[in-house]
């Protein structure tokens, strides 16, 4: 394994660290959802979805 | 000392764009009724210490809708310090009837009275001072959409919440609803103080014969005796019925008031226009062929005209970033497995979700324009019809109207339909709407197999998923969803010129939410397919994908596709990490067949799809269970594991039969 390996294999763990967080965030404050067209909760979080 | 204001009014009535402009955020703002079905709370701009709740809109104070569950919880349980009761001027005698619920309250409250500006444009005039004086509460004119009276509406908001002085009117009747409601709250004034209820509101809620109140209460059953009897001897008094009685009353006071305050000799501009173009848009006949006309131009222009080149760019622009990432890779020495992790895995993957983004930003302003422009609502009306046929009312529409962007908040949409047995024919059935998630498929098949009849093709995919959830209606209806469904009341609002912020806040939430699934969930599932189609069981990379671990499994499935006319492993597993998100069907294809660009992968795709089985995969995709995120919601909804299971299983079988009859028949054909 080269040098070049090490660093890109760290930075994928640390981005692929960081998606997991940021997953397990939004499931714990239940979610927030997008901007689908016309749906009521838009931009609404859903607290009563949280863990 | 931080206070809470609450801002009600009708449905439609401009609360959240009132809401948006004296709290500063961007809550989503439709010209649709029914936008809001949850409070959203946010601060009053320059006044950190008041608070303002945007609750549901409603037209009564009865418990018999979640929007209005939503709205009487809050007022009477959170004890807000003050109430933004917004009026539609332009509709005043209806609107004015939540105002005298409200007023009963007790709770400090001023009027603002919206849209004014219509109602100068068509001459007619409302006295501002006249109405102030007869409803005994401060009513300023405004018009939230242009910004007009804001910030005297917020002088007197303040005073409001200062002084805290309460309506000087609660008593609108005479005559034997008057008795009535007097006795009856002499009777229950004490139930009312403990409970911490208005003791007005009670009284006249009772005469009305509402169940929770009688609950909440805690009368004892001599009591409920004498209150039937005293309701009783009014109704036969007035030979009408308890609450025809009241509302009757109510639009009494309400008449007399507007004959002195409001001079009107003419509808509104909008009201005359609107009128007009709904002889058109919504005749009996032409209604829905013209809803199918304007969705078809819409693809049109989505798909063909404007969205193909901006996705070529784009396309090309990911290409050239991809090519010079893996010269950059290459330059610094990264081994090959690696360099094919990043490359043929997360960049092929991420990259070919992510060219659709022009696709799905243009389908939604082109729908924007439709909702906020008021044709939505028209739509709603006009599936009644074919929505009674089959066993639903025409609210049943606003769910389904929302799958077509998201099964996910869809399915949440059911909330607001009153009947149980409604409300989860429609969740079986809302999945069937085709969501956002699947255009990336369907831009993949359509570029390889049916390059210009894109526009003809989406239409057909569209309709293609209601008509099987008509025929599902019908058979749902006469089996397991047996009843007919509740009547469908919903008002319909003016036609009015989208407003360029709203429609670009639509834009912009989609693109930013598919961003976000695009580096998030289909990040994480292009790393993982590609890990299983380069290692073998025994974990050593293997020369060729078909000898890998993703390879043996989707052999086991793909037999099962054979009578669908694709037997490939590719499609079957493509098929499968569908489940964790619809986009990934296309990020998983694009792996296993190794494409470097988009003319590779519709050149691949030829080998493993004939056009005939291109389509019966399609009808699959729109068609079988949906991902992850609904199933969750679906048994949220539903309330049982059981019910999501089987209503995922009702959806492939169905998926599954359409997509073989299509292969089948069309092999007779063809």
């Amino acid at each position: 394994m080269t040098q070049a390996d090490l660093i890109t294999l760290v930075v994928l763990a640390l981005v692929v660290a960081g998606i997991l967080l940021y997953l397990r965030k939004q499931k714990k404050n239940g979610g927030c959802c997008g901007g689908c067209s016309g749906c009521p909760h838009a931009g609404a979080c859903h607290p009563e979805n949280k863990e | 000392m931080k206070s809470t204001l609450a801002l009600a009014g009708n449905q439609n009535c401009g609360k959240t764009t009132l809401f948006n402009a004296l709290t500063g955020s961007n809550q989503h703002v439709g010209n649709f009724p029914g936008v809001t079905v949850e409070k959203k709370e946010g601060q009053i701009l320059h006044h950190k210490d008041i608070s303002l709740v945007d609750l549901p809109g409603i037209y009564s104070l009865s418990p018999y809708t979640s929007e209005e569950i939503v709205t009487r919880d809050f007022v009477l349980k959170e004890h807000p310090q003050g109430i933004i009761n917004i009026v539609d001027a332009t509709n005043i005698e209806r609107n004015l009837y939540l105002s005298l619920q409200l007023m009963e309250l007790g709770i400090p409250m001023v009027i603002a009275l919206n849209m004014m500006d219509e109602v100068r444009a068509s001459g007619n005039h409302i006295d501002v001072k006249c109405l102030s004086q007869h409803l005994g509460v401060p009513v300023v004119p405004i018009s939230a959409s242009k910004g007009e009276g804001i910030s005297e509406l917020l002088k007197q908001v303040v005073e409001m919440v200062e002084k805290q002085e309460k309506p000087q009117k609660l008593d609108f009747c005479t005559g034997p609803v008057h008795r009535a409601i007097h006795s009856i709250a002499h009777i229950v004034e004490d139930h009312a103080e403990r409970a911490g209820y208005p003791v007005r509101f009670a009284a006249t809620k009772l005469v009305e014969g509402d169940q929770p109140m009688i609950d909440a209460l805690q009368i004892s059953e001599n009591e409920v005796h004498i209150i039937d009897h005293i309701v009783q001897e009014m109704e036969s008094e007035l030979e009408t019925d308890r609450e025809a009685a009241l509302a009757d009353m109510r639009y009494t006071y309400i008449e007399g008031v507007c004959a002195e305050c409001v001079f009107k000799h003419q509808e509104t501009l909008e009201q005359v226009r609107s009128e007009k173009i709904d002889r058109i848009l919504t005749h009996k006949y032409f209604g829905i062929p013209i809803f199918l006309g304007i969705m078809l131009v819409v693809f049109y222009l989505t798909f063909s005209v404007l969205g193909a080149p901006m996705q070529d760019f784009l396309g090309t622009a990911i290409d050239s970033g991809v090519a010079a990432f893996s010269s950059f890779l290459t330059d610094v020495g990264v081994s090959p497995w690696l360099h094919s992790l990043l490359i043929d895995g997360v960049c092929a993957g991420v990259g070919s979700v992510l060219s659709f983004l022009p696709i799905i930003v243009l389908l939604f302003f082109f729908l924007s324009l439709l909702e906020d422009s008021g044709y939505m609502a028209r739509v709603a009306f006009v599936m009644d019809k074919l929505l009674r046929k089959i066993g639903l009312s025409g609210r049943s529409f606003v769910p389904m109207l929302i799958g077509f962007g998201c099964s996910v908040p869809a399915i949440m949409a059911t909330r607001t339909l009153s009947s149980d047995r409604d409300r989860k024919m429609t969740i079986v059935l809302t999945p069937f709407m085709s969501c956002s998630a699947k255009l990336p498929i369907y831009g993949m098949i359509t570029a390889a197999f049916f390059p210009h009849h894109a526009a003809l093709v989406m239409i057909s995919l569209y309709v293609t998923g209601i008509v099987v959830a008509i025929l599902s209606g019908l058979l749902l209806k006469n089996t397991i969803f047996q009843g007919d469904p509740v009547p469908f009341v919903m008002e319909l609002p003016a036609y009015r010129m989208p407003s360029a912020q709203s429609v670009f806040l639509h834009m912009w939430e989609k693109a930013k939410d598919f961003l976000r699934k695009a580096f998030t969930i289909i990040f994480m599932a292009s790393l993982a397919i590609w890990f299983l189609q380069s290692f073998d069981w025994s974990f050593n990379m293997v020369a060729d994908s078909a000898d890998s671990i993703l390879a043996s499994i989707g052999s086991l499935i793909a037999p099962l596709f054979a009578p669908l006319g694709f037997n490939d492993w590719r499609a079957s597993t493509a098929l499968i990490t569908g489940f964790t998100a619809k986009e990934s069907v296309v990020s998983t294809l694009t792996i296993l067949t190794g494409a470097a660009n988009d003319a590779q992968l519709s050149a691949i795709l030829q080998t493993i799809f004939t056009p005939l089985s291109a389509i019966s995969f399609l009808a699959f995709t729109i068609l079988y269970m949906p991902c992850v995120a609904a199933f969750a919601a679906t048994r949220r909804e539903i309330g049982s594991m059981k019910g999501a299971v089987l209503t995922a299983a009702y959806q492939t079988g169905a998926a599954y039969l359409v997509a073989m009859a299509i292969y089948q028949i069309g092999r007779l054909i063809v």
